[in-house]
Parts: structure tokens; C-alpha cells; sequence
């Protein structure tokens, strides 16, 4: 007999764990609804640039210590691997524990996902599909078509836009020199679903100068809200690694 | 003539004390005695992680603490600060998050429960009393430990020990979970038989 089994199913701290982070991660219950007070009204050319200047740009791989607060003062942390072509929109991402266990590996390309490795409950379709989401609101540039555009108050170098998807979410976006930057993402209804701030945007990487914070916090919101800071352990170009 | 003696001397010193020190190595129960001294160990490690996505390894920096018969910290300093305990029989996580120590909520704890018993069983001398492994010694120097079950293989498909030359140590620890992907880790600066506190095994 297994002398390990009964251990794994005695914990109802570790299941409840595990069961927060996959119905957190999945969850797409909305509370906040969208407004369109204040939002920059004027129209220029050159504010989408500014506004798609968080998106990467080139292949790239990060790696970020995750931090996971769920509900109830639940929290848990893993590190993330993620390698991502902006090129097609593909990426391939890692979760492993603090130790290095890997836990899941997920390759998304051409719109579809081969999960290379998962265990429980990193298996659960409801987490593959946040997750991949998730990646795809942090790193890439939002697909469908720019809906409005302007600039924040007097600061020329700042720029806001918001995207509508052809399922009708809305993403805003919004930049503000060495300030950071924010993400805001609506459902079909106007409710926010998911915000995501860059806390900190002084680290330069690369040649290109292009810059990625140290810190991002994104916010799932509704029922079983969750939050996850992800700090930047190392940040690598790809360029001329992956062809 | 003076230094010939001294050459003499040194050589017939080092020739007849080499062999009980690689002896160690050679079968469990030789093994099994190096160990039965040691009640304590403090080492610094180095860990390697290897995985084909990478650009280059990942490297983490930490500190074990071991306390016969299972008692065990492993501490990890950068480039995530985290604490595994596990003491009487109970294994917990705590991380480092805004500058204080937390419990981790428990995911994947069961993984890492499995090689903190295993390393509990190592460090104590006991490669072949392990329930979750099939411990061989394939050459001098070198376990090899292969998992018993599936449940294990999920995470862990064969772990190599490098056993150091100094009686009852380990050089290097290789966890493999796939051919292309492992985990290497390298002790160095240990201290044995030192006194260790008991609050070193509770809540940093």
C-alpha cells in the first residue's frame, strides 16, 4: 500500500488550498460596473502607441514569484515561467512550487492549448482557462477594435483607450510615465471582471529600453475575488533563441 | 634526508587513511555507520533548476538545518524567501510576503512532504529503508533511488545522490522529474553535530 495516500487526503487545510486557488482562478463573477464618465474623450493617432507600451514586444521570458491571497486570509505562493512570441501570440507557461516541483505546463499557439503537465488541481479546465486569460490580458496586446482614446489630464505622455472585443468586453488601458500602468477588463454587462496595476516601472531590460515593472497586482473580482502579485525574479530576451 | 622522512611520513599517513575514508561508500551498512555519529547538520545549498524553457538554470540559494531523527528547515534565502518544516511528523510552508512570514495555504505541499521524509531518511543513513524508493548503490559514491509508485513518478522519476568524501555528507542531490528536466542541488559549508535550537523548527 501507498504510505504517502493517506497524507495527501488528510489535510482539509491542503484541499481547502487547492480548492481556492482553482475556484479563485476560474471564477469570472463580476461585481463593478464600467463607466464612461471622465473617460478621455479626444481622439489622437499616436495615443494607441503609448497605450499598447506594456504589451511585450518581443519574445521574451519572464519569471515571476506568483503570490495567491484568496478569501479568508488564504495565501500561497509558486513561481511562474513564462515565455511568450507576440509575434503569433503564443506562449508557453510553467507554475512550480518554491521548490521547483513542476506543478503545470501549459504551450498555448495558433489559439489552441496542449497542457503538458498538470497535477491536481492544476488540472482543472475552469484554472487552464483563467490562467491562459490571465496571461493573455497581462502580456499581449487585447484583440478587437479601439473604441476610444485620449490623454490623461495635462500630461502628454500619458494616454488612456479602451478596446471592445467582438464578444463586446471591454478593456481599458491606461499609461502614465513613470507612473506605471493599469488594465481594467469588462464583461459583456459592464461589470469589471479582472484590473491589473503595474506597481513599480523602473526596471529597464533589454537594448530596446523597453520596460516591464517589477511588480504587477491583478484582481479577479466577484464571489471568490483573489489577488495575485507577481514580482519579477528575471526577465530574459528570446530574440534570438527560439526561432 | 630530513625532508624524505617527512615525505615518507605524509605519504604512508594519507595512503593508509585514503581508503577508510572512501570506504564509506562502498555498502550500505559502511554508510549506515559513517552516519550513526551525526546528530545534527547545518549546511548552505545551491539549487539548480533545469528545465528545457529556461534560457539558463534558475538559481536558488538556501540553508538546511537537521535534527536526528526527522527534523528538518529547508530554508530558502533568495530569490524567494520560504521556510519548509517538518517536525514530529507534521510538514508546513510558510513565505515570505510584504516583509513578515506567512502559512502557505497548502498547494503541492504533498510533493515536497514526500522528499523532506526521503531527505529525513538520507541524512540519517537510511538510502535503503526508504518506503517510497528502490535505493541502489551504483558505483561509489552514487544512490540512485527510483520511485515505488505512481503517485511519486507524478513529480519525481529518479533522484541521484553523490555522497562527499567526508563520511556521512552529500555532495550533490539531482531530483529528475522528466530526462530534460531536474533539479540540482549542491551543499557546501557544512557543520555537523552542532547544537540547534528548537525554535529553528517552528513559525520563522
Amino acid at each position: 500500500m501507498n504510505p504517502y495516500l493517506p497524507k495527501f487526503f488528510k489535510s482539509p487545510k491542503v484541499i481547502l488550498g487547492l480548492t481556492l486557488i482553482v475556484l479563485a482562478l476560474g471564477s469570472c463573477t463580476t461585481a463593478q460596473l464600467v463607466s464612461d464618465s471622465g473617460f478621455p474623450a479626444h481622439q489622437d493617432s499616436s495615443i494607441e502607441k503609448i497605450c499598447l507600451s506594456p504589451f511585450v514586444q518581443n519574445k521574451v521570458q519572464f519569471i515571476h514569484s506568483l503570490h495567491v491571497s484568496l478569501p479568508g486570509s488564504n495565501s500561497s505562493k509558486v513561481l511562474g515561467v513564462t515565455n511568450i512570441n507576440p509575434e503569433n501570440e503564443s506562449f508557453e507557461s510553467i507554475i512550480m512550487s518554491l521548490e521547483g516541483l513542476v506543478l503545470f505546463h501549459v504551450d498555448f499557439r495558433d489559439g489552441k492549448n496542449e497542457i503538458k503537465k498538470s497535477v491536481d488541481p492544476f488540472s482543472s479546465k475552469a484554472f487552464q482557462d483563467g490562467l491562459i486569460k490571465d496571461i493573455q490580458l497581462i502580456f499581449l496586446v487585447p484583440d478587437g477594435k479601439l473604441a476610444k482614446a485620449g490623454r490623461i489630464g495635462d500630461d502628454t505622455d500619458s494616454a488612456a483607450c479602451r478596446y471592445r472585443s467582438a464578444n463586446d468586453n471591454l478593456i481599458d488601458i491606461a499609461v502614465l510615465p513613470n507612473q506605471g500602468w493599469s488594465i481594467k477588463k469588462y464583461g459583456a454587462t459592464g461589470k469589471l471582471i479582472k484590473s491589473i496595476q503595474a506597481i513599480e516601472n523602473s526596471r529597464l531590460h533589454g537594448e530596446s529600453q523597453w520596460q516591464y515593472p517589477n511588480r504587477v497586482i491583478l484582481k479577479g473580482e466577484g464571489l471568490f475575488g483573489y489577488s495575485l502579485t507577481m514580482d519579477l525574479i528575471e526577465f530574459n530576451d528570446l530574440e534570438e533563441s527560439i526561432p | 634526508m630530513n625532508n624524505i622522512v617527512r615525505f615518507s611520513a605524509l605519504l604512508s599517513i594519507m595512503l593508509c587513511f585514503t581508503p577508510s575514508v572512501l570506504a564509506w561508500t562502498n555498502d550500505w551498512q559502511s554508510i549506515r555507520e559513517a552516519t550513526d555519529g551525526i546528530h545534527t547538520i547545518k549546511s548552505e545549498f545551491i539549487q539548480e533548476k533545469h528545465l528545457p524553457i529556461l534560457k539558463k538554470p534558475l538559481v536558488s540559494r538556501g540553508l538546511i538545518c537537521f535534527h536526528k531523527p526527522g527534523s528538518l528547515r529547508w530554508e530558502y534565502q533568495t530569490p524567494v524567501s520560504s521556510v519548509l518544516i517538518t517536525h514530529k511528523g507534521d510538514i508546513k510552508r510558510f513565505i515570505k510576503h510584504e516583509g513578515s512570514f506567512q502559512e502557505d495555504a497548502g498547494a503541492h505541499l504533498e510533493a515536497m512532504q514526500i522528499v523532506l521524509e526521503e531527505i529525513s531518511f538520507w541524512l540519517a543513513g537510511q538510502f535503503d529503508k526508504s518506503p517510497g524508493f528502490r535505493a541502489t548503490l551504483e558505483q561509489a559514491g552514487q544512490i540512485v533511488l527510483i520511485p515505488k509508485n505512481s503517485q511519486i513518478t507524478k513529480f519525481i522519476t529518479r533522484i541521484e545522490l553523490d555522497l562527499a568524501d567526508q563520511p556521512g555528507m552529500i555532495k550533490t542531490v539531482t531530483i529528475f522529474e522528466s530526462k530534460t528536466s531536474f533539479t540540482r542541488l549542491t551543499f557546501e559549508n557544512t557543520i555537523l553535530n552542532e547544537s540547534i535550537p528548537p525554535e529553528v523548527f517552528q513559525k520563522p
